[in-house]
């Protein structure tokens, strides 16, 4: 099995249509043995129809799906041996959660024993021995999710397919089953793909993340890696916050203008058109009360300020010139903002680090 | 299990033949071909047969030409829009203002009120015609002021008053039930905005009320139509010379042989009932958008006021509804009405009367449990598949509105149809000739079971959907992905789950096959009489009350299957409690 470990489950160049809609545009990645993927998206992107291309449940019009090199594009979801775990966990109200977890084992074990075995092995994994002879109806939220789970893994599958498995449940469990979650695959080596719209879940669980947009994949990569080089002003905003400046890049002097405003961009970014966008993000704006100079710093004026809790975010603006102003949202931790003492109409120095500055191509779109 | 083996890439797409889908697929063209035997081919027979003489040569409109320029076959479509229009107004209203009594006032004894309510479902509308003339006709109790004892009043009972009493009566519980339901979807926060802006009560009312079930008023007022409209047990007791169409029918096929001028005035019946069908459906499918997801429950609050009329109105009714039972049940038991007033048992022997007596009484036991079993089974199993499969749109879609057609029959027009196409001896095909493969069924129980399904098709069909609607739709993937075949998921789930809706279903069908005599007049053999024919055959023959006594017989059978059923859910509920309770 090694020679696939690189390429244990691989989409290749998939699109799913529905009517005149393309849910999938020529979708390609692949994931290796025992990672942990996540597909995020806004809804409507197409990513649980990622998902359930992956899992069978969906044929595709165009593309193939292969699991350990094997193309499994035309088998059904009882041939792929994946578990699947549904947003809505689909437990079986009227049998008890033992006999949920058993629901396939009966076509494959033969003997009672083996599979009362099996079912007590999967309970205890998910923490939930003893509480087998419950009905879905009469157990919590956080413990239908850990049946739900058990049962898809009851015949070890190859992959594990999870579709928004936490979203209805209340923040709390949910945080504390992310990380179960997690250690869960890793113990038993599973292979793993989540769909989610929740970028903090994303990018706490996954050891990669897809993002996609209108069908189509927009980055794939490890969760700093989105966060930190966005490849598109899309993906910028959708994860994280993303101030945007649209003006014009002069790549000798590495400088980027809007009107009058003009700073310097240090990231190494391949050289496009001079129509650009800058962008950077809220946290990474450093603001003080003193007089600094030096590259980037201006002078901005205080609009609003708002408490989040841990930290604040200010609503500046920064003069370009001619009486215009562009906007511009900073954030800091709450004790730095106490102790500057912000209000506003006030006046504050604002630096945008030169190795912080991303630049997009205009015309791509947030 | 072990890890699949590693392979050469290349596996050709669609390699696995998936046996599971293409049963299922199977089973849907199996679902939509039932349904065009049973529903479509019959009725093209029937209008084809309207179309030629019955020496069978196609003669065009002809038949069409000799029932307009007869007036008295022409009449009778205004006397039956006349008669169905008039209960429909009457109907409407008082089930409009009983529902609004049991949804939004605070009236003690609703559930009473509700069980009196709906008895007149539980009886064959021979029988409403039948205690009519206990109470109005020539020596009912009205007329003869209670025996002589008051001055009486004759209201002129046969033809259109009896009818449109015994039509009121009939359809009352319906047009109730379903105004009952659109009153209690109505939103509460619609009538506190009301009432935080100080809108008076009238007007709440007219801005409110009325728009919040139109839906539901549309509805009721389409059911009293049809079910009016194509009522025959009624008017064949107490219609006197005021022909309708239903009784034309009957009149052309069983009176005259003539079986093209049937299938005419069968058309008659047929077009208003489509029409009204149709619209029903259009205006039906804008509701679902008015449904919201959030809306709060109106919880109604004591008003002395308001409430001590609606509870004055409620008593009314329900002692009318009982007070009219009672008096069929009282007439049974007495020995010659209205001269020897001593109870007793002697109409209940039926011998010496014809119709059959207690064999036909076995018969329609028999038949309406078949009826329940099949019909539930057929019925729950096509709304499963057509809810509960994926793809296969087209298909499914055609066989959904297939399946809601019988709605709009009447249930003449499924006997007439039936006779047509279960009794004829083949088809010229293509210039060969196809004996029939269905003709075994004719003259037996099978066919009468079978109209049973059928007239009684669409609600149960729709029940089933509206229960299977309510499951997750991803348990049939689960057990997909779990390698559970779907049938086993279908019996160990699905049917557990739903079986409050699947045994509803089954009261529902014994119920109405008990009642019913529309469609099987035409379908019964001598050998198998049924015991609604039997009445109208005493009815016809004078022997009226042993017809009573008759009718007093599927109604407390019913009651009786009725509490069952009652009993049967109870125990369920309390057993299913544990998965259903958090």
């Amino acid at each position: 099995m090694s020679e696939h470990d690189d390429e244990y489950l691989a989409v290749c160049n998939v699109t799913k249509r529905f009517g005149a809609f393309t849910a999938l545009r020529d979708v390609s990645f692949s994931a290796k043995k025992g990672e942990f993927l996540s597909i995020l998206g806004p809804s409507g992107c197409g990513k649980t129809t990622m998902l359930r291309v992956v899992a069978g449940l969906e044929r595709q019009d165009e593309g193939r799906v292969l699991l350990m090199g094997r193309d499994v594009s035309g088998l059904p979801v009882s041939k792929r041996h994946v578990g699947i775990v549904f947003q809505s966990y689909a437990l079986f109200p009227n049998i008890t959660a033992r006999a949920n977890v058993a629901y396939g084992l009966k076509n494959v074990m033969k003997s009672g024993r083996e599979i009362n075995e099996r079912v007590d092995e999967l309970l205890k994994l998910v923490d939930l021995s003893g509480m087998g002879g419950k009905y879905p109806g009469q157990l919590s939220g956080g413990q239908q999710q850990r049946v739900a789970l058990a049962r898809a893994m009851a015949l070890s599958p190859n992959l594990l397919l999870l579709d928004e498995p936490l979203s209805a449940l209340d923040a709390q469990v949910r945080v504390m089953l992310r990380g179960e979650i997690v250690a869960l695959t890793r113990r038993l080596g599973l292979t793993a793909i989540m769909v989610t719209h929740d970028q903090e879940e994303a990018l706490t669980m996954a050891d990669r993340i897809l993002i996609m947009k209108d069908g189509e994949l927009a980055q794939i990569g490890a969760p700093s890696d989105i966060y930190e080089s966005p490849a598109s002003p899309f993906v910028a905003s959708f994860i994280g916050s993303m101030n945007f400046l649209s003006g014009v890049m002069d790549w000798e002097s590495r400088t980027f203008s809007s009107g009058k405003l003009a700073m310097r961009v240090e990231r190494d970014v391949k050289p496009f058109g001079a129509e650009a966008v800058a962008a950077i993000r809220p946290e990474d704006v450093l603001v003080s009360a003193n007089g600094e100079t030096g590259a980037n710093v201006f002078e901005a004026r205080v609009d609003k300020v708002e408490y989040r809790g841990p930290v604040y975010r200010l609503s500046l603006r920064l003069p370009a010139g001619g009486g215009e102003f562009r906007p511009l949202l900073a954030e800091m931790a709450a004790e730095k903002a106490r102790r500057l003492g912000f209000s506003p109409a006030s006046t504050a120095k604002v630096i945008l680090p030169p190795g912080r500055v991303h630049l997009f191509a205009a015309g791509q779109g947030a | 299990m072990a890890a699949t083996s590693p392979r050469a890439a290349a596996a050709p797409r669609l390699a696995a033949f998936d046996g599971e889908r293409w049963l299922r697929r199977a089973l849907i063209l199996l679902v939509s071909f039932w349904l065009v035997c049973v529903v479509v081919l019959p009725l093209a027979q029937l209008l084809s047969k309207s179309l030629l003489n019955n020496a069978g040569q196609y003669v065009g409109l002809a038949n069409y030409v000799e029932y307009f320029t007869t007036p008295s076959l022409r009449n009778s479509i205004g006397n039956s829009l006349f008669v169905s229009v008039v209960t429909t107004l009457i109907t409407v209203t008082l089930g409009f203002t009983f529902a609004y009594a049991l949804t939004r006032t605070c009236i003690p004894l609703k559930g009473v009120f509700r069980g009196v309510a709906m008895m007149p479902l539980f009886a064959p509308t021979l029988l409403n015609g039948i205690a009519l003339i206990y109470l109005f006709g020539r020596k009912g109790l009205i007329t003869r002021g209670f025996f002589g004892a008051i001055p009486g009043i004759d209201i002129g009972l046969y033809g259109p008053v009896g009818i449109i009493i015994s039509e009121v009566i009939f359809t009352f519980p319906q047009a109730m039930l379903i105004l009952s339901v659109a009153l209690r979807m109505t939103d509460a926060r619609l009538y506190e905005a009301s009432d935080s802006m100080g809108a008076p009560g009238w007007r709440t009312f007219s801005t409110v009320t009325i728009p919040g079930v139109k839906y539901g008023l549309v509805s009721a007022t389409f059911v009293s139509f049809i079910l009016a409209f194509t009522d025959f047990g009624a008017p064949k007791v107490v219609g006197g010379q005021f022909g309708i169409l239903a009784t034309d029918i009957y009149k052309q096929v069983i009176g005259q042989q003539n079986f093209s001028m049937g299938a005419v005035v069968s058309v008659a019946l047929l077009a208003p009932a489509i029409l009204a069908f149709i619209v029903d459906r259009i205006v039906q499918r804008k509701q679902v958008s008015l449904i919201q997801a959030k809306s709060t429950p109106l919880v109604p609050r004591p008003r002395k006021w308001r409430d001590a009329p609606f509870l004055a109105f409620c008593l009314v009714i329900a002692l009318l509804i009982l007070g009219f039972f009672g008096v069929a049940a009282y007439a049974s038991l007495v020995k010659v009405w209205p001269y020897e007033l001593e109870l007793g048992l002697w109409h209940y022997d039926f011998t010496g009367t014809g119709g059959g007596g207690y064999a036909a009484f076995w018969n329609s036991i028999r038949m309406s449990f078949y009826s329940a079993v099949i019909g539930t089974a057929v019925t729950f199993v096509s709304a499963y598949l057509v809810e509960k499969t994926n793809g296969m749109r087209a298909l499914r879609q055609v066989s959904y509105f297939l399946s809601i057609i019988p709605l709009a029959l009447p249930g003449l027009v499924i006997g007439l149809a039936y006779i047509f196409f279960f009794n004829a001896r083949g088809w010229n095909i293509l210039g060969v000739f196809t004996p029939n493969p269905f003709g075994w069924l004719y003259g037996g129980m099978g066919i009468l079971v079978l109209s049973n399904v059928v007239h009684f098709y669409s609600v149960s069909f729709l029940t089933g959907a509206t229960a299977l609607k309510q499951l997750d739709k991803e348990f049939e993937m689960v057990s997909e992905s779990l390698g559970v075949p779907f049938y086993v998921t279908f019996f160990r789930v699905t049917v557990p789950v739903c079986l409050p809706a699947i045994l509803e279903v089954a009261m529902y069908f014994f119920v109405n096959s008990m009642a019913t005599v529309s469609a099987v007049i035409f379908l019964y053999s001598a050998d198998i009489p049924l015991a609604s024919v039997a009445i109208a055959n005493m009815d016809d023959a004078g022997d009226v009350a042993p017809a009573c006594a008759m009718g007093v017989l599927v109604i407390l059978t019913n009651i009786l299957v009725r509490i069952l059923y009652g009993a049967l859910t109870g125990k369920l509920r309390k057993k299913t409690q544990a998965w259903t309770t958090r």
